[in-house]
This record gives C-alpha cells, structure tokens and sequence, in this order.
C-alpha cells in the first residue's frame, strides 16, 4: 500500500488485523502474510503501518502478546484476540456493512 | 500481558521495551528475508530487497514507539531526568530557588491557616451562621460610656416576647463554684448559669440523658445541671452512670450548697460560652421582675428561619427607640445591640491576625520576586545553548518542555519543602501563641491556603522560567550565537527588568522592617512602662469559699487567719489580700456616685470608675504610693463608718483643682451608705499596659456579702513566689480540707500574659522582616552578579585601557547602592502612607517615629553594600584578557 493508501484505511487496518488474528494467533509478519494471503495480494501491508498499529491494539487491550518461537527458530512476539478484541471486532464489522452499505446505495443513485 | 502492566513497563524500564521493539522488527526483516530466498533471490539481494521493503529499522523503530499511548509518559519520564541533571548541575541557582520558593510557601500557609482556622472557620455549632450575640450599651447621653454591657432579665423578657426575627434567645452568664463530687481534690470550676434556651439555641444534642429544658428554669429553677466532656472524664472516670448522680455545687452566691441532679453530658468540644465551662445549670429568670437597673447576664439567639441578620439588627433598633420612649428612666442611650457569634469571639483577634496576614503577603511578594529574578538569569545564562540547539533542528515544544519541567520540579521541590516549613511553623506558632487568641484548637494547615500559595508561587515560576524559552524559540539564533553581551537590546532591557524587580524587593523589604522597628519600639515601651507598683516577687492565690460553709463573718475570719498563716511561711516577706490583681482584668464596669454632683439618667450614680476592695498592708505590701491624706487603718471598714480611698486619675478626673479628702461616695443604690474620702493614692493599671482608669479602693471587710467569699491572697516573697504555692496549698488545707486554691499566678506570669500579644506581633514581624530583608540581600547580590556578567566585556576593555581595580568595584558598588536606595526611597515614603495600619497596635510611638526609620534606613543601606560587594570584587578581580576573549 502507498503511504496516502495507509492513512486512509488505518481504522480499517485495525479491523483486518483483528480478524486475522480471530482465525488463530500470529506473529507480526504472520499478519501482513496472513492478510496478503486472504486479500488474493490485492492489499499489502506496509510494515510502517502494521507494528504501531499491532501495539496500540495490544495498549488498547484488543489483543494479547506473548513471546514464543516463530518458524525459524527464532524468537518472535506472538498476538492473539482477546475477548475484548473479540467484542471490538464484531461492533467494527457492524459499522463496516453499514458504512459500505451506506456508500453503495450512493453509487447506485441515478 | 495486562494494560496496567504494559504502562508500567513502559514507564520504568523503557529500554528494555525498546529492544523488545527492535527484536520484533528484527524478527520480521528475518523473515522477509527468508521468504525472498525460498523465492529463489540469492542471499545478498534477499536481504537487500527485504530491507528496502521494510524502509529502514531505525525509522520503524521510531515510528512504532511514536504509536504506543505511554509514549508521553515515557518522555515525561526522561525530561524530568534530564531536568534533574541539569539542575544538579547548577547547584547554587536550584537551591536558592528552591529556598525561596519554600520560605515563600511555608511562612504564608502557616500564618494563613491560624488566620483561616480563628477567622474562618466556622464555629461548631449547628448552622452558626444564624447564631447572634446580644449584650447592651451606653451611650454617653445616659450619663455612662460603655460599648459592652450585660443585660437585665426584664430587658430579657421584652426582647423575647416582641422580637419576630428570633427563632429562640437565651441568656448565659458564668460563675465560679466550688466542686467537691467526683474523683480529685476539691477543684473550683467555671459554671454556665444559662437559660435552658441556651440548648435550643445552639442545638447540641447531648451525648448522655439530655439537657436542660424549659421545664428547669423559671423564677425558681430545678437543681439539675448537665456536665461538660471534660468534667465528666476528670472527675468522674466517664462513667455513664453519672447521670442520676446528685452532686453538690458550693457557690458564692447562695445560702445554701446547691444540690443538684446530673441530668446529662455534652459531646467533647462544647463548652458554650467559653473554654474553660465546665457544666451549666438553669438560671433563675423571673419575668415579674421589673427593675430595669440590674444587669447581670448576656445572650445569645438563633435567627428564624428566613431571616437575615440585617432584619433583626434593624428590628433591634427600631425596638430600642420605642423603649427609650417607654422607659425614658432607664433606655435613653442604653440599650440591646447585637452582633454576629463569630464576631465576638474572635472581634478583638481580627486586627492583629490581618495585619499578620498582610504582612506575610508581602514576604510572598518578594520570594516570588527573587524567584522571578533568579530564573530571569538563568534564562539568560542559557540563551546561547538554547539557540544553539534550536539551530541544530530541536523542536520548540521539546525545548519549551525541558524548561517546563525544570520549573515544575522547581516548583514541587520548594512546594514540598514549603509545606514542611509551613507544618514546623503552625506548631511553632501554637506553642508560642499569646494564649488569648481564641479558638486555637481547630487549627491545622489548611487545603484551601496550601491550594492558593502553592498556586501562585507556581505560577510564578512557570511564568519567568518558560519566558526566555518563549523569547529564545521565537528569535533568530543567530543574536544569541553572536556576542551577546549589552549590545542587543533584549539583554539591556531585561537587565532593566531584574533591576526593577529588584528596587520592589528592597521596598516590600523596607516596608516590613520599618513595621517591624516600630512594634519593637511600641513593645519596649511597655515593658519599661511603670504600672505603679513594685512588680518584683509577687505572688497571687484565688480562693472562693462556698456560701454553704462560710458564712460572710466566717468568711472575713478565714481570710484573716490564712494572711497570718501565709504571712509566716518560710521566704514570706508580707502578705495580703486584693479582690483583684493589677494589670489582669479587663473589666472597666464599676459605678459610683459623688454625692452632691447630679445622677446619670440611667442609675443613681454619676461617675465611672473601678472599684478595688483592699485588705490591710497592701498598699505598703504592693508599694502603691500614697499622694495625699492617709491609708485605711487595721481594721477599719465596718458598715458604720464607711472610708475610701481614690487615685490620682479618679482625682484628676473629677476633683480637677479641688482636694477629694472629705468629699462622699457611694457605691450601688440610692440607700446605700456614703463613704468619706481619707487619702489619694498612686495610679496603678490595673486594666492591661498604658490603661489608666479611676479607681476607687475600699477596705476588704466592706466588701458587700455576695462578694466577700472570693478574694485573691497577694504574697511577696524573698525570691522567686512560685515554691511558695506549695506552702500556701498547706496551710488552706490545714484550714479547712473541703477548701481548694482556685488558682495561682506569679506578677510575672500576669506581666507576661498581658505582653503576650504584642509580644506575639513583635516576634513574628521580625522573622518576616529578616526574611524579607535576607531575599531583598540575594536579590540585590543576584542583580549585580548577572550586570557583571553581561558586562564582562566592558569591563575587560576599561582595564585594558587602564582602570584599576578599585574603580571597576566602586562602579558597580555605586550601582548596587543606587538601586538600594532607590529601594529604600520607595520603601520609606509607602511606610510613611501606610503605616497608619499599624497604630492601632503602637504603644506611645508615632507611626512616623523618625528614629526608626532613620535606624531601618541605614540598616538596609548597610546591606545593600553588604550584597553588592561581592560581585563588585570580583568584577575588580577580572582578567582583562580573559574577559576580552570570551565571547
């Protein structure tokens, strides 16, 4: 993603890291793989947004960090959904439809 | 890992966090890297390629630490550790201000929290704001002068019935009783005679039973009584059964002991009129009582609901015209004033707590105003760093944040300290009080007055320590980083500034020394004042023999045997008795009538005087010099030949250019007996310092019967009379074992007592005015200092060309003594305007007293020289080269 990309979708990107992470902990890395993945490439996270968007969810409480061993035997800072994240992400994802909803039935105005 | 912890690690061991960042970072740039190998990249391009993704770990780093909501805990945090250091590094300048800032804070919020908890505070009662004091007056066209008067019952009864402005009134009076029940020696105590009103009126409930109720009182009361706290602890081990107890009450005033049924116990801390009451009973009130002329009692009301005070203050007056229209024999100029409860007591403290309080605001004016002029220099001093680093890309808020916190721990530091000084000094200042400032036990440091001290001291520092930050980060660097030195205007101009500051600290300075100068001479003047006898090794012993045991004839005889007994102790040079001691009482009340001179419109008597009832030898005893005629003769005084003495101030006073010996007086009413003038002797004051009152002596056995019982025992020993009180507590008890001595005092004790308040002033004037005077010192060493410094360049060139050293230090000393008595001028002429405050206070010293003020002027100019000198020598002592060099 260019920089103008990030600062627009930055609440959005809260909500995708949120929902990567309600499929199953993850690593930083993991994350930005993760969504690539799941986006078929369409987004690619730029690392300037993923981390201090990864610690203010963890300062927010939305989701936990713990130190393990990553893949390569390395050690590496895990994230996982806490119950609050949980509650968070389905009140995001609720604002989300309407908010798309919303913008849909803009462009679909004669 | 919880939020509250996350915080916390954030705050205290940041670094350990910031690795944990570069680790992950790490971590991930490990497995971009990866992933482009198993993509096929070779080893070198792997990485490079994953680094160039990435962008760089440092400004991730950055960024990511920037995102994280401790972050300006975690800055905060390292200014205020860095601020530390710096400050360190300045020792002289932090701890100045940190002195300043405390003696500023301290000395203010001790003094205001005694001003707040007399003054402010509100008394303990239930809504005291509606509580009223009423007591009556006479005015000079009913023949008398007095601004405080008891009341009399009818006045009592008519206020009562036609007043609508009162919820209730009672009327409350004390006497001295005798107390045997109980645990202890036999004790003589202060009772409240009260109306049962007294208890509605000030509705504190009772901890035990209950109080007295209107079913008590009347013509002829009930014998109950209601006990104090304090009593009930002392004598009766605060036992609850106490209430049902009969316990007997020995009183002067009665034929019989009064035996009474204790009814109840007030809570702790209620002790309604006064401090030392120590249970209350119901006073006799008769309502067919008709004569107007006895007063004996004051009272004390609630206002109605609704009402304010100006409405019953209104409707009081208008009641008084309409009785000096009914009762033109007895209201004309005579009757009810009321005034708010507080206001009485603590009226007479007010003066001196506000001049008190003035005095330490100005102590406030000048630390902040040293405060202001030592951050001043600081500011100046670091002008250059500051513009250097504002040059180099630091931001403005960064630097303005670094000087904010140096001022704030600046200011917490000398807070911290301030309000240490500020508690040491409340209890210093209640250890030391005069004893006569009313309602010291509630005080403590009050919130309130820590709140605003600290506040504006605070404010001060956070103003002139973050100004040069606002300059400096506002100006081209470039000025600063040039010479600096006088000739940019903005170091002239605030050299102007500091210069100003300064003359305003050496005129407040002035201002408190001058104050200062005249208590202590107002002070000296009392203590050297002659009271009009011999002070030396006296001793006085209250006693007052209850009616029960002591009938007036028993009680002429036992007085007369205990100054026998007393007269052979062991050290005893002479003894005698006296009903009242010199220089203690403060009751000017008496009347008495010449006869053959025309009666007052109010009472059967004419003049105003005090009235003294001497045993024999006290004059001689006392050393009361006799003026004309003779003294009293042993023995004499019986009711059929009456004789009095008067002094030379009732002499002036009403023989002006005659001889009193032969003329007749009388004390009391129309049929009472006249007694023949036989002598005038020595004024004595009998009524406080510098207070001279006509007084009337007559023998003790005329005492009248509702008196005699109480007298004070008057001994003067060898040496000190203190050990003296043993043997006379020996000899009562040998007497009579039911007896107590009610109290004793050495002259020494009473010479103290009625110093105590100015004495009290005095004391702490002076420490304000040293202080002030201590800061004005630094402010003055402080100016010249940071004028040296500015002017190093100068200096060097004029002793290059050639000036001695002595002349660069007398310039500047001249400076330092222009700018003293600049000071000084301003000081003196805002004495002279304002100084009339203080004359309620002085004592025989004018408020322009020319010795003082010559004295203060060369005091301060003394220590203006004093403060400049050091400076002045050093800039005498500068290099020229070293001075031409530095930038």
């Amino acid at each position: 993603m260019t920089d103008r990309q990030a600062d627009l979708l930055q609440g959005t990107l809260d909500l995708l890291i949120l929902k990567t992470l309600a499929l199953g902990p993850h690593h930083g890395w993991g994350v930005s793989q993760r969504i690539q993945q799941m986006s078929r490439d369409a987004l690619q996270v730029n690392q300037g947004s993923l981390y201090p968007a990864l610690h203010r969810l963890e300062h927010k409480g939305w989701i936990a960090a713990e130190w393990g061993t990553s893949e390569n035997n390395r050690k590496a800072k895990f994230y996982r959904l806490t119950k609050r994240g949980q509650a968070q992400l389905d009140a995001e994802r609720e604002q989300w439809d309407r908010f798309s909803a919303a913008v849909a039935l803009i462009l679909e105005a004669e | 890992m919880s939020r509250p912890r996350l915080w916390l690690r954030a705050l205290l061991r940041p670094r350990a966090v910031e690795r944990e960042i570069r680790e992950e970072l790490l971590h991930h740039l490990e497995m971009e890297t990866q992933k482009n190998l198993r993509a096929g990249m070779a080893p070198e391009d792997a990485r490079r390629k994953a680094m160039v993704d990435f962008g760089g770990v440092e400004r991730f780093q950055e960024q990511t630490r920037d995102a994280r909501p401790t972050r300006m805990l975690e800055d905060a945090a390292k200014d205020v550790r860095l601020a530390v250091r710096r400050l360190a590094q300045s020792p002289g300048f932090s701890v100045l201000t940190v002195v300043t800032l405390a003696l500023g804070i301290g000395a203010t919020t001790a003094i205001f929290s005694v001003v707040s908890g007399v003054l402010l505070e509100p008394l303990p009662y239930d809504e005291p704001g509606n509580l009223v004091y009423i007591d009556s007056y006479f005015l000079p066209e009913s023949g008398f002068d007095f601004s405080e008067y008891p009341v009399g019952s009818p006045e009592y009864f008519d206020y009562r019935n036609a007043s609508r402005s009162m919820e209730e009134v009672a009327a409350v009076s004390t006497e001295a009783v005798t107390l045997t029940a109980g645990e202890g020696d036999p004790e003589v105590v202060r009772a409240g005679w009260v109306s049962p009103s007294m208890f509605t009126v000030l509705r504190t409930p009772p901890l035990l039973g209950r109080t007295l109720v209107e079913a008590d009182g009347g013509p002829q009361p009930q014998a109950v009584t209601v006990l104090s706290f304090d009593l009930w602890q002392r004598r009766f081990g605060g036992d609850s059964t106490v209430v049902g107890q009969v316990i007997d009450l020995g009183v002067e005033v009665s034929e019989e002991p009064l035996r009474t049924e204790v009814v109840g116990v007030m809570p702790p801390g209620f002790s309604h009129p006064g401090p030392g009451v120590q249970l209350w009973v119901p006073l006799p009130l008769d309502p067919a009582r008709t004569w107007r002329g006895g007063h004996w009692f004051t009272m004390v009301g609630r206002l109605a609901d609704g009402v304010s005070f100006e409405d019953a203050d209104a409707e009081m007056k208008a009641m008084m015209e309409q009785w000096a229209v009914t009762y033109p024999d007895h209201h004309v100029g005579h009757g009810l004033a009321m005034k708010p409860l507080l206001d009485h007591e603590v009226g007479e403290a007010r003066p001196a707590l506000l001049l008190l309080l003035g005095s330490v605001a100005f102590v406030l004016l000048v630390a902040c105003a040293n405060v202001a002029s030592l951050l001043l220099a600081r500011g100046e001093a670091r002008r250059r760093e500051v513009a250097v680093r504002i040059a180099l890309g630091a931001g403005r808020m960064r630097i303005l944040r670094e000087l904010l916190t140096e001022s704030l721990l600046l200011s917490l530091a000398g807070g911290a300290l301030g309000l240490l000084l500020a508690w040491g000094g409340v209890h210093l200042l209640l250890a030391v009080q005069p004893g006569n400032l009313p309602r010291l036990e509630g005080v403590g440091i009050d919130g309130r007055v820590l709140a605003f001290t600290a506040g504006a001291v605070l404010l001060t520092t956070l103003l002139f320590g973050l100004m040069p930050a606002l300059k400096e980060s506002g100006s081209r660097p470039g000025d600063a980083l040039r010479d600096s030195s006088l000739r940019t205007t903005a170091s002239r101009a605030r050299l102007r500034f500091r210069r100003g500051i300064v003359v305003a600290e050496v005129a407040l300075g002035v201002l408190l020394v001058v104050g200062a100068g005249l208590m202590a001479r107002s002070f000296r003047n009392l203590l050297v004042e002659d009271p009009g006898f011999q002070t030396a090794n006296l001793l006085f012993a209250r006693f007052s023999l209850p009616a029960a045991d002591y009938s007036p004839e028993e009680s002429l005889a036992f007085y007369d045997r205990l100054v026998r007994e007393t007269a052979g102790l062991p050290g005893v040079v002479g003894a005698s008795l006296i009903d009242r001691p010199p220089l203690l009482w403060e009751d000017q009340n008496g009347r008495f009538h010449i006869e053959g001179r025309p009666v007052a419109a109010t009472a059967p008597s004419c003049c105003v005087g005090s009235l003294v009832f001497a045993g024999d030898g006290l004059f001689e005893l006392l050393g009361i010099p006799l003026v004309r005629g003779r003294l009293f003769l042993p023995g004499e005084g019986r009711p059929d030949a009456p004789v009095a003495l008067v002094d030379e101030a009732a002499a002036a006073r009403y023989w002006p250019g005659q001889d009193p010996i032969g003329q007749r007086i009388r004390v009391g009413d129309e049929n009472s007996p006249h007694a023949a003038v036989v002598g005038v002797v020595g004024a004595v004051t009998y009524d406080g310092p510098g207070v001279e009152f006509p007084t009337l002596y007559f023998p003790q056995r005329a005492t009248p019967h509702f008196a005699i019982r109480s007298q004070y025992l008057v001994l003067r020993s060898a040496g000190d009379p203190a050990p003296l009180v043993e043997g006379v507590r020996g000899v009562v008890r040998a007497m009579d074992s039911r007896q107590a001595v009610a109290g004793t005092l050495t002259m020494k004790e009473i010479q103290a007592r009625s110093l105590a308040r100015p004495r009290f002033i005095l004391t702490l004037l002076g420490v304000f005015a040293t202080v002030a005077l201590v800061l004005g010192a630094i402010g003055i060493y402080g100016v010249i200092a940071y004028a040296v410094a500015l002017r190093v360049g100068e200096i060097g060139i004029r002793r290059a060309l050639g000036a001695k050293g002595g002349e660069v230090q007398g310039m500047l000393l001249k400076e330092g003594m222009v700018l003293t008595g600049i000071g000084l001028a301003l000081g003196l002429a805002a004495s002279l305007a304002g100084t009339r405050v203080l004359a309620g206070f002085l004592h025989e010293v004018g408020a322009t007293d020319l010795p003082t003020y010559a004295l203060v002027g060369i005091g301060v100019l003394v220590v203006g020289v004093t403060a400049a000198w050091l400076p002045a020598r050093r800039a005498a002592a500068v290099d020229p080269l070293e001075a031409l060099r530095t930038p």
